[in-house]
């Protein structure tokens, strides 16, 4: 089964994320703040993150780098949530590494079809 | 029906130049507004008969086909004059049941709610009868609108409406009064049922959230009608009170009191507990 990992730091969000993508059919892991999240991409590996752009401390950009300069070329594909419609934000997070962006509010199939697209893609094999 | 008779015996007495025609007209229009169109056209048609057999009784033979031509204009006025104004009776009874109605969920809107709820608190003064009030609000429904968009909202909130329409009792009335906010009045049920029946409607709810996927919950505050409360705002605002306790109780869940008692919880779990809020 496909594993998501949703990082969010609001957490009626995150449950309702959550609920929506376990009725879509995957396994889903949430984590609440962006160093969690990075902890449970590198102990669970998930087949997607879902990520939110706006959280304290460690934001979504910042999680983003980490995923993608750390070395591990395995990094699972990343969604970006964002409320901000703003194109340079958009573009800020596909130079980052972002494989999707969705901004708020979207339809939950289109999450669902989203991460379905992400997961089936071909993974890079992990170096570690 | 003897309207039309009676009619139709002063148009033979009154005789031929003395034409009464119109007259058929209030016995039919009456029956059109309150019974329909089908009961309408028979009354034209029956009037038309009488009238027909008044001016054959009168008429000289002389006159010949005059008395059956009369017969057909009246029959086509009075079929018209029937269809339009049973097209009116559906038009105002439309209108009616929109002023009524909540356009989104369908329900009874505030105005409807209110009515119902005042002539309960009046038959409640005077006939003694229990009359208990929820309110129910969806545990942080914002959030679905801002990350799923308005049109999973409102679908949802239609879906709330459904619900509950189809699991109250034929009469309690379900009302929306707000954003994501409905009242249910429960008349002739005190506390302790009105518990129960929101507890089977709130199930019936959380349900319907699973099977969608929203997983959105619900708090809810009863009220059961006391002597300390005398108006419909007193009593929708008491109500609202307890699903506020409900909220800061930690939400998902039912409070009920009334004014002067305790109040009682019940939560998911359907057991009853004593709480804390007041």
């Amino acid at each position: 089964m496909t594993r998501v990992l949703v990082i969010d730091d609001e957490p009626v969000v995150r449950a309702l994320l959550q609920k929506s993508l376990e009725f879509a059919g995957f396994e889903v892991l949430t984590a609440q703040d962006g160093s969690r999240g990075l902890a449970t991409v590198n102990d669970q590996a998930p087949d997607v993150v879902v990520l939110d752009l706006m959280m304290p401390h460690i934001d979504g950009f910042e999680v983003l780098r980490q995923l993608h300069v750390d070395g591990s070329a395995g990094a699972p594909p990343v969604i970006v949530l964002t409320a901000l419609s703003d194109p340079s934000v958009k573009a800020r997070c596909l130079e980052a590494g972002a494989a999707g962006i969705m901004t708020k509010p979207f339809d939950p199939s289109v999450l669902a079809a989203e991460v379905v697209r992400l997961a089936g893609t071909e993974r890079q094999p992990r170096s570690a | 029906m003897a309207a039309v008779v009676g009619v139709g015996w002063l148009d033979h007495e009154s005789g031929l130049l003395l034409s009464l025609a119109l007259v058929y007209l209030a016995p039919i229009t009456l029956v059109t507004w309150r019974l329909g169109r089908a009961a309408g056209i028979f009354m034209a048609g029956f009037s038309v008969i009488v009238g027909f057999a008044s001016d054959a009784a009168d008429a000289p033979l002389a006159l010949g086909v005059v008395p059956i031509l009369n017969a057909c204009t009246r029959l086509v006025v009075f079929w018209l004059i029937v269809m339009a104004l049973d097209g009116l009776r559906r038009a105002h009874e439309g209108e009616r049941r929109m002023a009524r109605t909540d356009a989104l969920t369908g329900v009874a809107n505030t105005r409807h709610f209110r009515e119902e709820a005042g002539r309960h608190i009046a038959g409640s003064r005077r006939y003694r009868y229990p009359v208990a009030v929820a309110y129910l609000d969806l545990d942080d429904f914002k959030a679905i609108n801002d990350t799923f968009g308005h049109s999973t909202g409102d679908e949802l909130l239609r879906e709330v409406g459904h619900v509950l329409s189809r699991t109250v009792r034929p009469t309690d009335l379900v009302a929306r009064i707000g954003g994501d906010e409905f009242v249910v009045l429960l008349p002739h049920t005190d506390r302790t049922d009105a518990i129960r029946a929101m507890g089977r409607y709130r199930s019936a709810l959380l349900e319907v959230m699973d099977a969608n996927g929203w997983g959105v919950t619900v708090s809810a505050g009863i009220v059961e009608l006391s002597d300390e409360i005398e108006t419909v705002d007193a009593l929708i605002g008491a109500a609202d009170a307890q699903m506020y306790a409900a909220k800061r109780a930690g939400k998902d869940r039912i409070l009920a009191s009334t004014l002067s008692s305790g109040a009682w919880e019940h939560t998911g779990q359907d057991v009853l507990r004593e709480g804390a809020a007041g």
